[in-house]
Order: structure tokens, then C-alpha cells, then sequence
């Protein structure tokens, strides 16, 4: 099954989601916090772009889930002349420490307006360039889309600070609250993902097996991987049934029963116009 | 409808650019290095991003007009192609960009000034023999024509240069930009065609077959050449009678004399592409025909293919002589 991953800096930024929705503390996990319900997962990754990356890795290995997963950074950020608790999904990670940008591919209808982000290794005051100034986004999108498509890696900043509100009147209160406030964004974004993650599922499942042959004879993995390939091509052009399954059963080897069935597949009526 | 563009800071202030621009107000604008930073990623998913691609402005620096592939020619020994645009707005299952690209975003080379100069430089090195120029190879000609004013630019380079030709490879009805100047005979309208369930089913969001024999009657009737191309051709049980249909649809709307070219091929891809392709769409039937992708490229079995090529032409040579055909193979 496919799963979705919430990545959140601090436990304060985490707190709202963890409860919203009503995700439970994996005690065993070691190495990072982290809090789960069916499909979906929230990490605490600590501050800095290294320990985002790491918990990224670290959370995809853990969970051990196979298939296609759809990836979340939810957090605040500073930004020179925005309003307190603006909303932005990035449109542009840069990497301040290396300059390296990155540019996550939008293809879901964001619900709110989009910026640049810059991740940087410090807490910066002066927000010298426009743009969101963090400190996770760069690692976390980095190590994200090394396990899943680029198209379902997005990054969600809140608006913490400003020129006009500085970091110092920052307090865990405010910030409780403003996830809290913006919960809609972010489940909208989850819905979207899981939309698209659902599309790429059913796709590719596999076709259904045909239980039969695999027990009348042994397959090497690459004949497995041979059956495989005819089976979806079956499941698309011809009926539910493999309705040479008898006359496969009574081949002398796995090699035959391969044959048979290609050229069977392969002379099968195709008609193109009833996907 | 494009709702991002990325640019490059470097076209940013291009009157080229600045046009484009304005036909998208409402755009999310992102400004990048090099345009590459975003079309060539390793992760992304061209089936997903396909449902929302966004526009880059860039300039091209070098490869301007390339040598076309072999068998991609239409009676000329000296074949070129160029591409201001990478991919294509419409969503044809078969198409070899999906195999060719990582991402589905439309590329937008603005700096047509760069290709003049290259394509007149080749126009002129073939001591006035015969060259043609394809420019629908990476994109759809006519498609953005909106917003490039692709034809409207390119066209008139041709005016001066009779040995020259140039192909519009299209299957967009956006023919405005040629309605509204002088036919010329060496610039030719060369429409994409596919049986009305083939385009139905598989080249999503391209305008229908009936709305593209429109296009071309309109065409015609003002004096252009029109290409027909059937490439690819695929295959299915009753192909034969799809595509006599087609034909029939086609030549009972378009005098054969408007037809300057007939060119048709099977369905074959690069192996690379085709099993990319395969990958992005494990549920499309198309890819579950009978086809091999065990050599260097993917196609139908021999037979499929040759039967496919001679019913074709007998078809077609009912309808135009033979000097039109050109049959394209693997």
C-alpha cells in the first residue's frame, strides 16, 4: 500500500497535526520521532537541512513501504514584508549554503500562493533576499525525490516572522496555532497527493496472477518476470480469464508454457478503440 | 491554459519573451539560471506532470538545424530539422517525446533570430539542390502558434529560397497566422492523421479528426500544399477498414491536387523509449499489441509491419500516384 509522509522540523510545528489527525507515536522507531495512522506518517526531523534529509531516509526505510509515496514538509518561515501567517507551497528550493535550486513540479491545484525557499544553516534576521528563509526544505526535498517523483514532494511554510514581526516575539503558542489554522491547506494538498499516488497505483498493479501455472511449474526470476509482462498485456486486450490456461497446464516446461502463451497474446484480437 | 512559466533570468527583458508574457498574466512566474536546472531532473514523472505542465522561456546556443533521421524525408536528399519547442500540448499515447523526455513541460526557444541565420546558412550550402527543413519533429508546429507566432516568423523565410522547403508538421487547427498570408508552394502543411478511434482513444486533448480535415480544406482551398502523414500507423484487428475510412473521409474533403506529400510508417520507438513509455503506462492496451522491443528498436512483428505498408499504399494509390507516397520503415 502506498503511503504519505508528513515532515515537520519541530515538535511544536508537528503537535497540531499529530492530533488532527489522530496519528500514534511509533514507540519502537529509533533515531527520530515518529507518529503514524494507516498510510499516513509524520517525522520530526529536528532542525537543519541534514537532520530533515536524514529523517527522510530514514522514515521511507522504516516504513518499509513498497509503492509510490507522496511527501509533505509542513513549517514556519521567515519572510522580509509578508504578513504574519501567510501560507506559501514552494515553487523554488534554493539551497543558500551551495546555491543550488530545486523546482518542484506543480501539477496539483495549490490552495494557496506560492514562493521561493531559502533553506539556510542559520536563523537569518534580516531576510536580505524575498522569499521564505528556513532551514529544512532543501534537505528534505533533496532526500524526498530520491524515493518518489518530484510531483509529490511539496513544501508548506506558514509565515513566523517578519521585518515587522521579529523571531524574538515568536511564541510556541502563536505557532501551535497557526498550524492549527492552516490544517485545511495541508489536508487539501494530502487529498491531492493521494489522488495522484492512487492514479499511479492502479496502474501499475499487477495483473492477476495466474496461481495454475505458477504451481504446475517453477519459473526462474526472469521468467517470472516474462510471465509477468504477458500477464498485463492480457489483463488489457483479452477477458478476465486466461482462457488457455488448460492448454498451458499441459506443456512439458515453464519454457514452452512461455511460448505458447506469447504467441497466443500476440495473435490475440486487439481492438484499440475500447480502452 | 499555462498557470507556470519558468524563465531564464538571462531572456527575461527579450521582447520575445516580454510578449509571451503578457498573453499570461495570470501566470505563477519562477526565474531560473538555466532552464535545464528544470526540464532535466531525474525524478520527475512525465505521466503526472503531464496533467499540468508549465512553459519555460529559454534561447537555444547551439544545435539550431540538425541532419534529419534517416527515412525521415519526403523526396529530398538534403533533410534538416529544427525545434523551437520541446513537447507538445496534446497527449498522443504513442508519442516519442514521453520515451525522449523526463519532464512533459513545453520548452519555448525564443530566440528565432539564432535559427534564421543557421537555416539560411544550410539552405545555401547545397549548391540550390533541393533542402527541406522539418520543424514538427520535438512539438507540434501549429499548436502554440498563440503564443509563439512559430509559422508566422518562419514562414516568411522561405519566400526567397524556391529550393527550400519547409514542413509544418501539426495536428492543430490554429492556421490563422497561414489563412492570413499568401499560399507559398514550398511550405507544406503536414497533418498528422490517425483513424477516428485511434485519435479518440489515444491522442488526448489533439482536435478531432473531422476538426483537422477542416483545417486542411481551409488550407487548401487558400493554395497550400498539404502533407498527410500516417506515421504511425497501428495496428489493430480491423485496422484496414479504419483506415480506408480515414482515407475516404480525407480524399472526399481534400482534392488529391492540394496534396503535395503522403507519408506513412508502423509504429516503431527506440527500445529505451518504448520501454520508458511502457513504464509510464503499464495500462495502456496500445503497448500490449504485438510488438517487439528485444532489438534495438521497438516495432511490430515484420509481417504486421509489411502487411500494414501494402495495404496502405494499394489504399492510398487509389487516391494520389505513387510519386507522392513515401514510405517510412525502421
Amino acid at each position: 500500500m502506498s503511503q504519505q509522509y508528513l515532515i515537520a522540523a519541530m515538535p511544536l510545528e508537528a503537535k497540531p497535526l499529530i492530533a488532527h489527525y489522530r496519528l500514534k507515536k511509533i514507540t519502537a522507531a529509533p533515531a527520530f520521532e515518529i507518529y503514524q495512522r494507516g498510510d499516513l506518517w509524520l517525522t520530526i526531523t529536528g532542525i537543519g537541512k541534514v537532520a530533515a534529509a536524514a529523517a527522510v531516509a530514514f522514515t521511507y526505510t522504516y516504513s518499509g513501504a513498497p509503492g509510490v509515496s507522496s511527501w509533505l514538509n509542513v513549517g514556519i518561515a521567515g519572510h522580509g514584508y509578508c504578513e504574519l501567517g501567510d501560507v506559501f507551497a514552494a515553487h523554488k528550493i534554493t539551497d543558500m549554503d551551495t546555491q543550488h535550486s530545486h523546482y518542484p513540479p506543480i501539477v496539483i491545484d495549490l490552495p494557496c500562493p506560492t514562493d521561493e525557499i531559502l533553506t539556510v544553516p542559520k536563523v537569518v534576521t534580516d531576510y536580505p533576499h524575498h522569499g521564505l528563509f528556513e532551514m529544512e526544505a532543501s534537505g528534505f526535498y533533496y532526500a524526498a525525490t530520491r524515493f518518489t517523483h518530484s510531483e509529490l514532494v511539496q513544501c508548506l511554510k506558514i509565515v513566523s516572522d517578519t521585518h515587522h514581526h521579529p523571531i524574538e516575539g515568536l511564541t510556541p503558542a502563536w505557532v501551535s496555532q497557526a498550524i492549527t489554522d492552516r490544517i485545511p491547506f495541508v489536508d487539501q494538498i494530502l487529498k491531492q497527493q493521494k489522488k495522484l499516488v492512487a492514479e499511479l497505483d492502479k496502474a501499475h498493479a499487477p495483473p492477476a496472477d495466474s496461481l495454475a501455472l505458477g504451481e504446475r511449474w517453477h519459473f526462474s526470476s526472469q521468467q517470472q518476470k516474462q510471465l509477468r509482462e504477458l500477464l498485463r498485456r492480457w489483463s488489457l486486450i483479452g477477458e478476465e480469464k486466461l482462457s488457455i490456461e488448460k492448454q498451458l497446464l499441459s506443456c512439458r516446461s515453464s519454457r514452452e508454457c512461455l511460448q505458447q502463451l506469447k504467441t497466443y497474446i500476440d495473435n490475440y484480437p486487439i481492438k484499440l478503440g475500447t480502452n | 491554459m499555462i498557470e507556470t512559466i519558468y524563465i531564464e533570468n538571462a531572456v527575461k527583458e527579450q521582447a520575445r519573451a516580454k510578449a509571451v508574457l503578457a498573453k499570461y498574466p495570470d501566470a505563477r512566474l519562477i526565474f531560473c539560471e538555466r532552464y535545464g536546472e528544470v526540464f532535466n531532473p531525474k525524478a520527475q514523472n512525465f505521466r503526472l506532470q503531464k496533467k499540468n505542465p508549465s512553459l519555460i522561456l529559454t534561447n537555444k546556443h547551439k544545435g539550431f538545424v540538425l541532419p534529419a533521421p534517416l527515412g525521415y524525408g519526403i523526396g529530398a536528399q538534403h533533410n534538416y530539422y529544427f525545434s523551437h519547442m520541446l513537447n507538445c500540448p496534446y497527449d498522443c499515447r504513442y508519442c516519442f517525446l514521453q520515451g525522449m523526455y523526463r519532464s512533459a513541460h513545453y520548452v519555448f526557444f525564443i530566440n528565432y533570430e539564432d535559427f534564421d541565420r543557421e537555416i539560411r546558412l544550410t539552405a545555401n550550402q547545397h549548391g540550390g539542390e533541393p533542402v527541406h527543413f522539418f520543424s514538427g519533429y520535438d512539438c507540434d508546429s501549429l499548436a502554440f502558434e498563440n503564443t509563439s507566432g512559430f509559422a508566422a516568423h518562419f514562414v516568411r523565410l522561405f519566400k526567397d529560397r524556391p529550393h527550400a522547403l519547409l514542413e509544418l508538421r501539426t495536428k492543430s487547427t490554429q492556421i490563422n497566422s497561414l489563412l492570413e498570408i499568401e499560399a507559398m508552394p514550398n511550405v507544406v502543411v503536414a497533418y498528422s492523421m490517425s483513424p477516428v478511434s485511434v485519435a479518440k482513444t489515444l491522442e488526448h486533448g489533439a482536435p478531432s479528426v473531422s476538426a483537422r480535415i477542416r483545417a486542411m480544406k481551409k488550407l487548401a482551398d487558400r493554395g497550400w500544399p498539404i502533407g498527410l502523414r500516417f506515421d504511425p500507423l497501428l495496428y489493430q484487428t480491423d485496422y484496414q477498414s479504419q483506415y480506408q475510412e480515414l482515407f475516404e473521409a480525407i480524399f472526399s474533403t481534400i482534392p488529391a491536387e492540394a496534396i503535395h506529400s503522403i507519408s506513412f510508417g508502423a509504429f516503431r520507438l527506440p527500445s529505451g523509449f518504448f520501454n520508458k513509455l511502457v513504464k509510464l503506462y503499464p495500462d495502456e492496451k496500445l503497448f500490449a499489441g504485438p510488438l517487439d522491443s528485444t532489438g534495438k528498436m521497438a516495432s511490430y512483428k515484420q509481417e504486421i509491419e509489411e502487411e500494414m505498408h501494402d495495404f496502405c499504399k494499394q489504399a492510398l494509390l487509389t487516391f494520389v500516384p505513387e510519386d507522392k507516397l513515401f514510405p517510412c520503415s525502421v
